[in-house]
């Protein structure tokens, strides 16, 4: 009996104290806006400097003034488009064809991908795609999976080593989305698309092209990190069927064609 | 809050440095900056399990320490998680949070005074009973 009324007496000090704190209005005092994408940021902006150290990022305005161009004509359409935390694109000179999304709104374009690219419709939709990443929250769900909590609370606190952010940046690059998540960022990489009138129909193909892949050339990342490409692709066409619009290219011909020999001649 | 007593018998240096070390245990993964709350616990656990079959004072201590995480791991880990929520999920920072966050560390504060206290009072042979913890530790341990 007396525990009990030992325990009672905890309790209600505790959540007496509780109770009296909460009355205080902290979030007005201290300034606490929401700290999740704080958080991403940071955890994105240390990824991207262990990227920058040991590849080499793309700045030639051959490269990045077309890229740009496709991102404004994507994200014009996409709710986030007058938001103050705009996404950025890097393009890093490596042969792999690979593209993925950072936390902290960031898109990685390796050369390699470019370059398999056939038209700047198909590279459009491989940003469309990597954005709803984004914009769908996925990088973040991607990121607790693949590093765990205990690692990003390691990485927030500043106190993980340029090894750990490297393996997060590998993670990150070679591991798939759930499939769920792949067929959601497929439509919403449609709704972009087909609302900045860019014609869908060449990222279908581009599905397409490497679901046939049979020879699969060394570091064909894209591939590996979204399976199912053939399944995705038909679903991708049937719904991109359904729109029936004036589409215009993404990029002019010769901004293509530039940023093209660009690349081959690196 | 904390009532010393005298043991039914004085213990010897050996199960004073042992019951000391129960509480001690408690601290290490403390110090060590372990963000997992129940590190704690499995610390205190292992020790206790360690000396159960020890002698009436260390055994009636380790059960002391014990207990007491317990009910730490449970505040604690409502706050972690709660935390965990904020920082990755898009969770607001809500005065209710914070008042939790605020009391959750006034609550190990305390313990964590109250540890140290029981550590050094332990080591030199005085019997220390928490309030709750200790009435609760009498009624587990028995006593010969």
């Amino acid at each position: 009996m007396k525990a009990v009324l030992q325990f009672l007496v905890i309790v209600i000090l505790f959540f007496g104290t509780w109770l009296l704190l909460s009355r205080i209005n902290f979030t007005e005092r201290w300034h606490t806006d929401r700290i999740g994408s704080y958080n991403e940021k940071k955890i994105g902006q240390l990824i991207w400097d262990a990227i920058k150290k040991s590849e080499k990022e793309i700045r030639n305005e051959k490269v990045t003034r077309p890229v740009q161009q496709v991102l404004e004509r994507l994200k014009v359409e996409t709710k986030e488009s007058d938001s103050s935390d705009p996404i950025s694109i890097h393009v890093i000179l490596k042969g792999d064809a690979n593209a993925f999304a950072l936390p902290g709104r960031r898109v990685i374009i390796f050369s390699g991908l470019v370059k398999y690219c056939n038209s700047p419709d198909e590279l459009a939709g491989v940003l469309a795609h990597e954005i709803a990443h984004i914009e769908k929250q996925h990088v973040k769900l991607k990121l607790i999976k693949e590093a765990g909590l205990a690692m990003l609370a390691t990485l927030v606190g500043g106190s993980a080593g340029p090894e750990i952010i490297l393996e997060m940046a590998r993670l990150l690059s070679s591991r798939a989305y759930d499939r769920n998540l792949e067929s959601e960022a497929d439509e919403a990489a449609l709704h972009y698309l087909v609302n900045a009138g860019i014609d869908p129909r060449p990222f279908a193909n581009f599905l397409f092209r490497i679901a046939g892949q049979t020879d699969m050339p060394d570091g064909f990342e894209w591939v590996s990190t979204h399976p199912d490409s053939r399944d995705r692709a038909a679903r991708f066409l049937s719904l991109a069927g359904k729109y029936d619009k004036k589409w215009t290219p993404s990029l002019d011909g010769t901004a293509w064609i530039e940023m093209k020999s660009y690349m081959e001649e690196l | 809050m904390i009532s010393l007593t005298p043991f039914y018998y004085v213990p010897d240096d050996e199960e004073r440095e042992k019951a000391s070390f129960s509480y001690v245990m408690s601290l290490v993964a403390l110090m060590a900056g372990m963000p997992i709350p129940i590190i704690n616990l499995l610390a205190t656990l292992f020790f206790f399990l360690g000396n159960r079959k020890s002698k009436p004072f260390v055994k009636w201590h380790c059960t002391q320490a014990l207990l007491s995480q317990l009910s730490l791991l449970l505040m604690n880990s409502a706050a972690f998680w709660w935390t965990v929520s904020v920082f990755f999920y898009d969770e607001e920072i809500t005065n209710r949070y914070m008042a939790y966050l605020i009391t959750v560390f006034i609550f190990n504060l305390t313990e964590f005074i109250a540890t140290i206290y029981t550590a050094v009072k332990v080591r030199k042979g005085i019997h220390v009973q928490w309030w709750f913890y200790g009435t609760l530790t009498n009624l587990l341990v028995r006593m010969s």
